[in-house]
């Protein structure tokens, strides 16, 4: 049933999940309030929707870069290590959602 | 049962001969014949495959037979069709389809033990008509079992009651105005939510009529005049699925603001043999916990109009909700188990447990229902 999940929704997530992305990037180019809050949600949204579909490595990914994202969020914005910690969890998010392309298999985590 | 004994059910009839198809539908099922409505008129002792179903209620069946009889369209109410007398080789099989639908009709004739509400849209812009269909169905319905049906006069009416609602069922002319019935059921028919949902499309337009609802994704064609009497006793069979266990599939209300999420579950829920109701919104929410009678509700937490649990805890102990409800969510587990104990949730499902663990959670809950 998995991969019959994954065949269906993964297209759809990928596309999602890069919108989300460029976002988020956008954002940590000028971040302010409302912005911050809406890659919060959207990270927040990538980790949920791939734990339902059993992409294991996007899950962890995602809540790092949700966790650098609310930091900076609640920090404050010009923090600059907070700035350059979330640039590499979305970097490292970024390159596993392309790493799909299509061919890797679900994995359930249990 | 024997074939003086035949089954007041209409049945989708699909048949095949020498390279042809048409889609219609069947009456009077015996285990040696059924009658099919059609003005195709091929010579008697013509062979052919019929493939007998009903969406939600009978697994298509295949019987191989031959034309045995030829009825001309009589008085109204008294359509057209052939007979078709099944072969030696399918008579087990048409048994077996008769005995399972006698079961149906045993069960809908049964009062139910507890309340059964069963929704359908009726879209008709024919005002006469739409009253006699309700008058029917007040009239064949007792207490504690209720047919509740909803009208549309047109398809953009009929579009918006079926994103805010769920139906068991949905019927529609194909005449309407603005837009035909065929391009309103090609569009339902596109729509995830609502492609498991029986339709049934009713015309004088004949031929044409029925190619095009057919085509379109409707699962049945009646000419009008209607023979309201099977058609009533159709629904009475739909929503007598309610009294025998196992009979209605449970339905699974999920509230989520992810419309990729609502997607993956549904689809995952539907495929386990659930009834689900999804909703993106608090307002949507509201109206399907109110129509589609849930018997699980998930709820996501961290949602941009309410917390999940917010909602949960106003549930249980403002709106009396008694059916279990799951927080759904990719909250840290002690923070999801904090949340669901304090809004008196039955328990928790984190999304990244998988899908399997969902479905899990969601069987466990609702018993032998399910």
């Amino acid at each position: 049933m998995m991969e019959e999940l994954y065949a269906k929704f993964l297209p759809q997530f990928l596309e999602l999940a890069r919108d989300r992305m460029q976002r988020a990037y956008a954002t940590v180019a000028r971040p302010e309030g409302a912005a911050l809050t809406v890659m919060v949600r959207d990270l927040h949204g990538i980790a949920g929707e791939a734990g339902l579909l059993g992409l294991a490595k996007i899950v962890p990914l995602a809540r790092s870069a949700e966790d650098q994202a609310k930091r900076l969020r609640d920090g404050g914005a010009g923090e600059g290590a907070d700035t350059k910690a979330l640039v590499s969890a979305l970097d490292e998010l970024q390159g596993a959602i392309e790493s799909l392309g299509g061919t890797a298999k679900p994995k359930e985590s249990t | 049962m024997g074939d003086a004994d035949p089954v007041r059910f209409m049945l989708r009839a699909e048949i095949r001969c020498s390279g042809q198809a048409l889609i219609s539908s069947g009456f009077e099922l015996t285990e040696a014949s059924i009658f099919v409505v059609t003005d195709w008129r091929p010579p008697a002792g013509t062979e052919l495959s019929v493939r007998l179903s009903f969406p939600t209620l009978v697994e298509p069946v295949e019987l191989g037979g031959r034309v045995a009889e030829r009825r001309v369209a009589g008085c109204p109410g008294e359509p057209g069709g052939i007979v078709i007398a099944f072969n030696e080789s399918s008579r087990a099989s048409a048994a077996d389809l008769t005995a399972q639908i006698h079961e149906l009709c045993a069960h809908a004739r049964a009062r139910p033990a507890e309340p059964v509400t069963y929704r359908v849209l009726l879209v008709e812009d024919n005002g006469l008509i739409r009253d006699m269909f309700t008058f029917g169905i007040r009239r064949s319905f007792q207490p504690p079992a209720t047919v509740v049906i909803d009208h549309a006069e047109d398809a953009e009416r009929a579009w918006s009651k079926l994103l805010d609602s769920h139906y068991d069922l949905i019927i529609v002319d194909y005449f309407l105005p603005s837009e035909d019935g065929a391009s309103l059921i090609a569009r339902l028919r596109q729509d995830e939510r609502l492609t498991h949902v029986p339709i049934v499309a009713i015309s004088v337009g004949g031929r044409s009529a029925r190619d095009a609802t057919i085509s379109a994704g409707a699962d049945l064609f009646l000419d009008k005049p209607l023979v309201l009497t099977d058609l009533l006793h159709t629904v009475q069979i739909l929503a007598g699925r309610g009294n025998t266990p196992g009979g209605r599939r449970p339905t699974v209300l999920v509230l989520d603001d992810s419309p990729l999420v609502l997607s993956v579950t549904r689809f995952a829920l539907e495929s386990a043999g659930l009834t689900v109701a999804v909703a993106e919104n608090l307002a949507t929410f509201e109206r399907l916990r109110v129509t589609a009678s849930p018997d699980l509700i998930l709820i996501d937490v961290q949602m941009p109009e309410a917390f999940g649990d917010d909602i949960a805890s106003t549930l249980r102990g403002w709106h009396g909700v008694h059916v279990p409800i799951l927080l759904v969510s990719s909250l840290e587990e002690s923070e999801l188990a904090r949340r669901a104990r304090a809004a008196e949730a039955t328990g928790y499902v984190r999304k990244e447990a998988g899908m399997s663990a969902l479905i899990h959670r969601c069987k466990e809950l609702l018993g032998s229902a399910a």
